[in-house]
């Protein structure tokens, strides 16, 4: 039967008391969830049985990837730092997802250090959208219909115009997040800033669990930078500074910050 | 400039919709290749669609149309 993955965890960090029931986790499509122990590896593996008859109702993915952040919330309340997978991963079987992570031992040792003590804290960037709501600009980046006069060229004026707004808003969004990194700096490990799907901007700072309340604090005192509203996300699971561990090591891509904790 | 906060709800949306985009796009891949299938993909897309079109809808309720026509997922999400 295939297995799903959700995290690792330091096997150590997972055995001392009190010992999280693990066998009381549910996981994606309710199937509980199992630790596997790689004792030599010194690394533990919270997994799932993938249930094939219910993997092909895949009407609710969304929720699946919830279900399986909600596994990596438990092992994060253990008290350990999980170093969470990226939902989707599923292996042939537990000897299967056991010989991939046993191959790069080393480096997820080196990961799982790296990450520890630590959660994942955010600071999404909230904007209004000021000049895009104002009814002239809604009518310069407005796309015409063909039948229109001069759709072409309107077209194109409506594309110089939303990529002269994106890129006002790019550099606005990076200034406000330089503002921030500026703020949480001594607060943090490691950053990483990213831009959803939606456009919306974010960075993500790796921090101590002992400064999670300081570094709220200081999000919630900036409150605002220029038309950005400041949203703080998390505690999570580190998903920003795990990366990827190839066979040739751990690549991520984000950047240190405070190198000195 | 609307300097109205964010409602609770608006702001619940948009650290969820950050979340979904964490989980599914980041995180560690152990296994050196993409697990989700095809249809996988595209079954994410259509329900991250179907999600994150109430952010989207709140956003636009805010005026910001100015990603209407963002892609609902990074083009570097459609690989293998």
């Amino acid at each position: 039967m295939p297995t799903h993955l959700y995290c690792l965890l330091v096997a150590d960090a997972a055995e001392k008391p009190p010992l999280p029931d693990v066998s009381g986790v549910l996981g994606v499509g309710g199937a509980p969830v199992r630790r596997l122990r790689l004792g030599a590896a010194g690394i533990d593996a919270w997994v799932s049985t993938i249930d094939e008859a219910r993997s092909l109702d895949r009407g609710d993915t969304a929720a699946r990837a919830l279900a399986h952040n909600a596994v990596v919330d438990a092992a994060l309340a253990t008290g350990g730092t999980p170093v969470p997978a990226r939902f989707g991963q599923r292996f042939a079987d537990d000897a299967d997802c056991i010989a991939d992570i046993e191959r790069r031992a080393p480096a997820l040792r080196a990961l799982l250090h790296r990450v520890a003590g630590c959660v994942e804290m955010g600071v999404l960037l909230a904007e209004r959208g000021v000049d895009a709501g104002r009814p002239e600009v809604l009518e310069e980046t407005r796309v015409p219909r063909s039948s229109e006069a001069h759709a072409g060229r309107r077209y194109l004026e409506a594309l110089r115009v939303r990529a002269h707004i994106d890129d006002q808003t790019r550099v606005e969004a990076d200034s406000a997040l330089e503002r921030v990194s500026s703020v949480v700096r001594p607060l943090v490990r490691e950053e990483s800033r990213a831009q959803n799907a939606q456009g919306a901007w974010s960075a993500s700072h790796l921090v101590p669990r002992e400064a999670v309340s300081r570094y709220r604090d200081a999000i919630r005192e900036l409150g605002r930078i220029g038309e950005f509203q400041l949203v703080v996300a998390g505690p999570r699971g580190p998903y920003s500074f795990v990366g990827e561990a190839s066979a040739e090591g751990i690549g991520h891509d984000s950047g240190k910050l405070n190198s000195g904790d | 400039m609307s300097d109205a906060p964010l409602t609770e709800y608006e702001e619940h949306q948009l650290v969820l919709g950050d979340l979904l985009n964490h989980v599914l796009d980041k995180g560690l891949v152990i296994s050196g290749q993409v697990t989700i299938s095809i249809a996988d993909i595209d079954l994410v897309a259509l329900d991250l669609r179907l999600l994150l079109t109430s952010v989207q809808t709140a956003l636009e309720r805010q005026n910001a149309p100015r990603y209407a026509d963002a892609p609902l997922l990074p083009s570097r999400r459609r690989r293998r």
